[in-house]
Parts: C-alpha cells; structure tokens; sequence
C-alpha cells in the first residue's frame, strides 16, 4: 500500500509569486519522513518546476491574467515527487525536443533543457483547452 | 641617451555581488544593473555569486548577455560560483562554469590579468 501525499496550490500567474511554489516545494520535502532528499534534489526540484512555471507566465497568458494550479505528490511507496501544472491559457506551442546538451551561450532553450536534465519525466499535453504539464522526480 | 618611455596603464575591475533569489522576477531589474555598468564604461567585471541561493534560466540568460557585451567590448566577465553546491551544480549542468573564468577570490582576478 502507498502512502501518497498531496498539497494542492492556486497561484496568480505572475513571476512574482513563483518563488511560494519553491518554498512548499522544499516544506513539503523536508517532512517526508523515512527518507529525506538532499538538498541537491530539492533545489534541482524547485528549479524545475520554476522553469515549467515560468514557461506558463511567459506564453499561456500573454497580455492578461490567469491562474496556475499546481498539485504536488509524495508516493513514498516508490520514492517519486510528481508536480502537475494546470492552466487555462493559449497553448505551448514551443514544445520541440529540448536539446541534449546546451551550449551556455545559447539563451533560448536553457528552461526546458534544464527542466529535461532534472527530472526523470516531463510530460506536457493540451486537453479540453487546458494545458497539463507533468514532471516527476524519483528520490532514491 | 637611453631609449625608455613609461606609461602608466590602470585596469579597473567592478565586483558585483549578488546575493538571494535570482529569477524570472528580479532578471529584468538585474539586465537592467548590468546595462547601466556596461554604460558606465566597464569591461572588466568580476561576477561574486557566493551568496546566490537560487538561479534560473532567466538569471542566467542575464549573465551570459553581461559577458556577450562585455566581450564585443573587448573585456571580460570573470565569475566566483556560489557557495550553494546545488547551485553550482547548475552551472556545470548548462556548462557556464566552461563559458566563464571561474576565479575563487576577487585577487586571483587581478593576478590572472
């Protein structure tokens, strides 16, 4: 039987208030019990999912307001932290295949390139005009 | 008669410390610091990102445009990584730590020149 944790958030998309999802992020983390992660796994957690969360303030609502919800998870049966994006704004459309290695001086490409090399999944789809973006992270 | 002539040549380096959370939110203020010192005249700059605690992609966009600019200026962008081992991990990840001199002191700046 797994014990799976769930903490769910609603934030403004707004750059501005990104940094809470990284700060519950690290909470939540740092309550897990049998198993706490390294701080390397935290920060590498936080920054992936700033990257997928920037990415939606920067083309989902470009001009106007909107909402991202945010569902974080803990199944301690197999060690993995799973975070799906929601939102309700036009779709990502630059979704090509991040590049497997990045030059440093190429600035477009490094968000999804970073979130590609921190996590162990990374899955992003366009439902019912909603987009859905999913990254998972093993913690073993 | 000795043939000697004497100059005098000053290189002045501008050490930004930057500390905290480096993001999506602050990188517009941060691009704009780094034109206003590029305005300024500077071309050698010493990056100290010992008390950076937090970058993402927009932070670092933001560095790699300081060191492009300070380059065509024919200067140099000269880096102290952060103390935060996760951060500095996500410096060799994106291979800024091969794109940068990493230097561990503002005086190894001055002695490599």
């Amino acid at each position: 039987m797994s014990d799976l944790v769930m903490l769910s958030l609603d934030l403004p998309a707004s750059h501005r208030y990104l940094n809470v999802l990284g700060a519950c992020i690290a909470e939540m983390l740092q309550r897990i019990g049998d198993h706490p992660p390294s701080e390397n796994q935290i920060y590498e957690l936080q920054l992936a999912a700033q990257e997928v969360s920037t990415n939606i303030v920067k083309h989902a609502y470009v001009g106007r307001e909107g909402r991202i919800h945010v569902h974080l998870s803990y199944d301690s049966a197999i060690q993995q932290f799973g975070i799906i994006f929601t939102d309700t704004g036009d779709e990502f459309n630059s979704y090509d295949e991040p590049p497997h290695e990045l030059v440093a001086s190429e600035q477009g490409g490094m968000g999804l390139f970073l979130i590609k090399a921190l996590v162990d999944e990374m899955h992003y789809q366009r439902v019912n005009e909603t987009n859905i973006w999913r990254i998972a992270k093993k913690l073993n | 008669m000795i043939d000697i002539r004497i100059s005098e040549r000053v290189i002045r380096y501008y050490v930004v410390e930057l500390g905290g959370r480096l993001d999506a939110f602050n990188a517009p203020e941060l691009r704009q610091q780094f034109q206003m010192l590029l305005a300024d005249g500077a071309n050698q700059v010493i990056l100290d990102l010992q008390r950076v605690e937090f970058m993402d992609s927009a932070a670092l966009a933001a560095l790699i445009s300081l060191l492009k600019q300070a380059r065509q200026g024919a200067g140099e962008v000269q880096m102290i990584p952060p103390r935060s081992e996760a951060a500095r991990r996500i410096l060799s990840l994106t291979k800024f730590d091969q794109v940068f001199p990493i230097i561990a002191t503002v005086d190894e700046a001055v002695k490599t020149r």
